[in-house]
């Protein structure tokens, strides 16, 4: 039998959140991972940032951001971040700004890059303090602005803050590895690795069993060039995991020298590179000087 | 022809083994419900388990995912694990009180697993000696806090009241054989396995061996503080060791052969995890590339293999720098 008051109810229950969302302006429509997000928290980073500059968010053409929906451990959640355009001259990804909304820093990275990058792609590895937004913003030659961004959502990792992975990285403190896995092609995009002992400690971490914060010390520049032209440069802060590890890209236009230039909060500076010569049809890196 | 009796017998054991895998079978919400942590599992005579159950933590079984061993001598009891919480350390050792009149006289950490540690506060509380390797109070004491707020988001913190960190007061360095509640236990460090200071106890008469941390059947064990190559070790130690009998941390009582499945997967962790680190593939991708489809069956593959497999990638990736 047809029940009125239920039929009713049933449309009332239907029709309120459709009634509310038209409404309510588009841009405040409330998805879940919104509800969780600290929007105002972005505001103000935007505001700070990029005054009233548009961005766009229709970015699939320009940038995409990778991350895990739930990260296995939220002190090394990796991100990789892909770039559409060519490193054209003309028109190119020059800078990515790296927001993580509900970190103690939100603005956790800045990298620049050049037509001698050959591609703006970046591969890193980030600390997640809570559930948040990662969001990585493309600023082109052009002025203009590009955002993709993903939703995390971390557990506090059981690992040990301040335990002995932190004491062996300290002991290790600047050692580097640069590699390149690929072979390499003149005038082709190649992608190289730097990874980089370092602690990397926040100075928000509080040892459990002394209560005492270990102090902050961290990587917070690193330059990266192929025969003398910068390729890669980032300024970062404790966002970046232990142990800061990046993959990027640089263009080889003939044999040179990949050299990685970094120094922490500390002011010390620590020095990689890589010589690359011709072979008979490629180039190949023979090793590493430290 | 085997007599009746043996038979007979054979049949029980064989349907108790069913009713105890069905019991616990990993991702089946109804069992899961029906698996009752404070009934007791009869393992040998005077030994006995009260059974985790094999999912993630979660409000439904409210965290208690580890086997808790009880090994009743001629004039005490010595407890294996302490429960997930205050409020359940309490509860066990009100259902060991149903089972004999001796007095608990000690309790054994085998590694620090929040699910295995944080009924600790009851035990004290009873005056209990609560026995781990110094490396386990260690650890307990650097991640507690940590645990505690991620079992609260996984059970709720309605579970969790009353409960915190209690540590060990009985620290041992090394394997150490005690004569205790009239029993011979030989408790047993294999150096840094599973965890730093995880332990198995073995009680010689009954030839049960507590494998703790360093065994799961038919759930994946978690290894993401791992020194692979010993824990392997560990458990072929164990093989020789003249064992009736198995409890492993999570899943059913079973025979020492099982010890191999976990040997195997933790083979297969190790080789798959150093295939995709050396093809050049990256953190992000490596828990795909590293699948092990053969072990994907146990309670919590989904969910805990790609952690062990990122945890063992940045455990490479240090062992290079280090070079």
């Amino acid at each position: 039998m047809f029940d009125r008051r239920r039929f009713i109810s049933l449309l009332a229950l239907v029709s309120l959140p459709a009634l509310l969302a038209a409404l309510l302006p588009t841009a405040m429509a409330v998805t879940a991972e919104d509800a969780e997000a600290n929007v105002e928290m972005w505001n103000k980073v935007r505001a700070s940032m990029f005054a009233n500059r548009q961005i766009s968010e229709q970015a699939e053409n320009v940038i995409t951001l990778e991350a895990p929906p739930r990260a296995e451990d939220a002190s090394t959640v990796p991100i990789s971040i892909h770039t559409k355009l060519a490193q054209t001259a003309d028109r190119y990804v020059q800078k990515i700004y790296l927001v993580i909304d509900n970190n103690p820093s939100p603005l956790g990275a800045v990298f620049t890059f050049t037509p001698d990058s050959g591609r703006a792609d970046l591969e890193t590895r980030v600390r997640i303090e809570e559930y948040t937004h990662i969001r990585a913003i493309a600023e082109l030659s052009d002025g203009s602005l590009y955002m993709a961004k993903r939703f995390v959502r971390g557990s506090y990792g059981c690992s040990a803050p301040g335990g002995k992975e932190s004491i062996e990285a300290q002991a290790r403190l600047g050692k580097m590895k640069l590699r390149i896995t690929d072979p390499i092609t003149l005038d082709q995009p190649v992608q190289a690795q730097l990874m980089i002992s370092h602690p990397n400690n926040s100075g928000l971490v509080m040892d459990q069993m002394s209560r005492l914060y270990e102090p902050s010390n961290f990587v917070r520049k690193i330059e990266v060039t192929y025969a003398g032209k910068p390729v890669m440069t980032a300024e970062v802060d404790f966002t970046i995991s232990q142990n800061p590890n990046f993959r990027f890209y640089f263009l080889p236009r003939g044999e040179g020298e990949l050299k990685a230039e970094v120094v922490d909060s500390r002011e010390l500076k620590f020095e990689s590179s890589l010589a690359i010569r011709a072979t008979a049809a490629t180039l190949q890196p023979p090793h590493q000087h430290q | 022809m085997l007599p009746i009796s043996r038979r007979i017998e054979r049949a029980l054991l064989a349907l108790l083994a069913l009713l105890f895998a069905w019991a616990t079978a990993g991702g089946n919400a109804t069992a899961t419900e029906s698996l009752d942590s404070l009934r007791p599992v009869v393992v040998a005579p005077g030994i006995f388990v009260f059974p985790g159950s094999p999912g993630a933590p979660s409000p439904g079984n409210g965290g208690i995912v580890s086997n808790i061993g009880v090994i009743i001598g001629s004039s005490g009891v010595v407890m294996v694990g302490t429960g997930t919480s205050d409020a359940h350390g309490e509860r066990l050792l009100q259902a060991v009180a149903k089972l004999t009149d001796l007095p608990v006289v000690l309790a054994i950490n085998t590694y620090a697993g929040p699910e295995h540690v944080l009924g600790n506060t009851a035990f004290a509380r009873h005056g209990i000696p609560i026995l781990a390797h110094r490396d386990t109070d260690d650890y307990m004491a650097r991640n507690c806090e940590n645990c505690i707020r991620n079992l609260q988001s996984a059970i709720g913190e309605a579970p969790l009241a009353g409960s915190r960190l209690e540590r060990s007061n009985e620290l041992i360095d090394a394997t150490t054989s005690m004569r205790i509640a009239g029993r011979q236990l030989e408790i047993l460090h294999f150096g840094a396995t599973q965890q730093p200071g995880s332990i198995a106890v073995f009680d010689s008469r009954s030839g049960v061996l507590f494998a703790g941390g360093m065994a799961a059947f038919d759930v994946t064990p978690d290894a993401h503080d791992a020194d692979l190559p010993a824990w392997k070790a560990a458990l072929l130690e164990m093989r020789r060791m003249p064992l009736r009998w198995v409890v492993p941390g999570r899943g059913p009582v079973g025979e020492p052969v099982r010890l191999d499945e976990v040997i195997a997967y933790l083979g297969g962790l190790g080789d798959a995890t150093e295939r995709a680190y050396r093809s050049g593939v990256d953190l992000a991708e490596a828990p795909r590339a590293a699948g092990l489809p053969q072990f994907s069956k146990w309670a919590m593959y989904a969910a805990v293999h790609p952690r062990n497999v990122h945890f063992q990638y940045l455990k490479l990736e240090t062992q290079e720098l280090a070079r």
